[in-house]
């Protein structure tokens, strides 16, 4: 469980403040997939930010299962990002120079996992999410929703708990979003994998089980 | 992988790598050339000196040289030149007996350099007979000479015409006498082509009444790189109470300064060569790493630690490194080995000014991994310094920042 209390992220503070995070409160269970919605520059972004270990709050904490995320040096920061925290970014970022399973398995090398299993796993995942023929590709060969869906085998090959998911659908088209929802949707009840996404996509909206209204730094509404 | 990895983004722009590669190919390249026409020009000047005259090394009694007085003679020993020959990087090993004299012909008067020597060990380090020019060249107890062309010019004198010689004997004694010049030779080196007079060593040993005394063993090597290591070995094997053993470089230090300075400032060269094209490097990486600072934000983001991130940038700089030093190493290497058996002749007036100063008018390269293994280390040293810079600003990257550019 996830428990986010009082936070507070101020850009600027010392020439001209920006309340990008106004006094968040909130409780994200374990399983739950949530969209984060909002109007542009309502702090989406910034939240999932320091969600996800990337960026500190100005003020306030997140425990995640009792312990405080950001009560950590920076480089024990990234590996626990790598072993706790799957990311997926709008523009997919994966590496140019690796294949579709290599993107997948680099994740898992640098978790320090035996070819072995970082061989079987990354094909399983790729199949998981609807190309497990395109391993070999590299992701220039792909379109963006396969590329899109090999960042959620990505994501999700360190086995984490939490994926959080910048504006993912953003640059797919209505097919590729509604497969990319379905993928995540059957990750989130089949493993109990909680997910957190920031989005405008109604469609997104459509499918999350709860959506989180910001407005200003603030959050103004939810609703299950 | 992150070799792997490394390795790929190599050929992301392929047109820059192989940009890089080729800079540090042809400096490299430059500078082998460079340094082997360098050595082996250094070389050929040892050579022409040790051969025109002061041999590889020479053996003397122990002080000659130091007085270099005509009374620190040695009797001239068998079992001296037996040990000498002995030495398996020996070629040959003959005595001589030089003085000092002053020339009088019925006008005129100079002062000479006497060199008693034998013939045949003589011709074989120099090739001395091909020098003679008029009359024949000495046989092993010749009683006439052969003197220099400049100084027979000089005397205004030639073949078959009459020298006096008066000069000072071994322990006082005088020497004086009269000789016949059965040759004329030129002598590569100027100074001794204006005063040297050759006798064969029996004919100098009566001169100064010493008789089988000589002042020096002149040593000829199959290995000139060697030297240093065979008069080591002389001084194992000759009783150093009695002898002194001198190689070519204690034999004429101020040869070795002219080398070593010479070297030195072609190393500067070389080094200013390589800072302009560390420069053309530092760039390349430092850009490589600019416009990746997304992707390194998305992999700290993901969890790669920096460390590793730095070995990324450190193996691409390594490899453009290995790869440019690789390949000029293998094209360079059989340009030298060809360069080193078809030496540069040098023709036209040129050659022949750099004859009349007693060179030989070549341009001789040598091939050795000497030359090549420093240039090696320099470049992938000058690699790793590229890297220090992109590497401190990767460390400073932000990472949400990184990400959101
Ligand atoms: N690095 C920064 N420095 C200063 N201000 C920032 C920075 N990042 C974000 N902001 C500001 O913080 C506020 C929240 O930005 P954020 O990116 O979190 O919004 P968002 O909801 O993700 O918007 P969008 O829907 O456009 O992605 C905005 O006013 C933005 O201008
Ligand atoms: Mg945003």
């Amino acid at each position: 469980m996830i428990e986010i209390k009082n936070l507070v992220k101020t850009y600027n503070a010392d020439t001209i403040p920006v309340k990008a995070l106004d006094h968040v409160d909130l409780k994200i269970e374990e399983g739950e997939f949530t969209a984060v919605v909002g109007p542009s520059g309502c702090g989406k972004t910034t939240f999932l930010n320091i969600l996800g270990g990337l960026d500190t709050p100005t003020n306030g904490t997140i425990l995640i299962d009792g312990t405080d995320l950001h009560n950590r040096s920076s480089a024990d920061m990234i590996t626990y990002r790598r072993d706790h925290i799957g990311f997926v970014f709008q523009d997919y970022s994966l590496m140019p120079v690796l294949t579709a399973e290599e993107n997948v398995e680099f994740i898992m090398e640098l978790q320090g996992r035996p070819k072995a299993e970082r061989a079987a796993r990354s094909k399983a995942l790729l199949e998981a999410v609807g190309i497990g023929d395109k391993g070999k590709q590299f992701p220039t060969k792909l379109s963006g929703g396969q590329q899109q869906r090999v960042a959620v085998a990505r994501a999700l090959a360190s086995k984490p708990k939490l994926i959080l998911a910048d504006e993912p659908t953003a640059n797919l088209d209505s097919k590729s979003t509604s497969d990319l929802l379905d993928i995540m949707r059957q990750l989130n009840e089949k493993e109990n994998i909680t997910f957190v996404i920031a989005t405008h996509d109604q469609r997104v909206m459509d499918r999350a089980k709860r959506v989180i209204q910001f407005d200003d730094g603030k959050i103004i509404d939810t609703k299950i | 992988m992150i070799t792997k990895i490394a390795w790929r983004n190599l050929w992301r722009n392929k047109r820059r790598t192989v940009t890089s590669i080729s800079s540090i190919f042809f400096a490299v390249i430059l500078a082998i050339l460079m340094r082997s026409l360098q050595e082996g020009s250094y070389g050929q000047m040892i050579d022409t000196a040790a051969r025109f005259y002061m041999g590889y090394a020479q053996v003397h009694q122990k002080g000659f040289w130091e007085d270099k007085s005509i009374n620190s003679l040695m009797t001239d020993l068998q079992e001296t030149r037996t040990k000498i020959l002995s030495d398996k990087n020996i070629k040959g090993a003959f005595g001589r007996l030089e003085t000092y004299a002053m020339a009088a012909t019925d006008t005129l008067t100079k002062g000479v350099m006497i060199v008693g020597t034998e013939p045949e060990g003589e011709d074989q380090l120099s090739n001395l007979s091909q020098k003679v020019t008029k009359g024949q060249y000495l046989t092993s107890d010749s009683k006439d000479i052969i003197i220099g062309e400049g100084l027979a010019n000089y005397l205004g004198i030639t073949v078959n015409d009459t020298l006096a010689l008066l000069g000072q004997g071994y322990h006082g004694a005088s020497a004086a006498e009269l000789y016949r010049v059965q040759g004329i030779l030129k002598h590569p080196n100027p100074q001794m082509n204006n005063q040297v007079i050759y006798m064969s060593l029996p004919t100098v040993q009566y001169f100064v009444t010493a008789p089988n005394m000589i002042n020096a063993y002149i040593l000829d090597v199959h290995d000139n790189r060697k030297v240093d290591q065979t008069v080591a070995e002389l001084k194992e094997k000759l009783d150093l109470d009695a002898y002194e053993v001198m190689s070519w470089s204690e034999l004429a230090p101020e040869m070795v300064t002219l080398i070593n300075t010479d070297r030195e400032g072609g190393k500067i060269m070389i080094y200013i060569l390589y800072v302009v094209i560390a420069f053309g490097i530092f760039s390349t990486i430092l850009m490589m790493t600019i416009e990746r600072e997304r992707e390194f934000g998305i992999l700290t983001a993901v969890g790669m630690i920096r460390r590793k991130i730095y070995s990324m940038l450190l193996q691409e700089a390594l490899f453009i490194g290995l790869i440019g030093i690789v390949t000029s190493i293998l094209a360079g290497f059989p340009i030298l080995l060809y360069m080193e058996n078809h030496p540069i002749l040098i023709e036209g007036a040129k050659g022949e000014a750099m004859a009349k100063m007693g060179m030989e008018p070549i341009l001789r390269f040598t091939a050795s991994l000497d030359i090549i293994w420093p240039q090696a280390l320099l470049m992938a040293l000058i690699m790793i310094v590229c890297t220090i810079y992109p590497i401190i600003h990767v460390a400073r990257i932000k990472t949400v920042e990184a990400i959101h550019s």
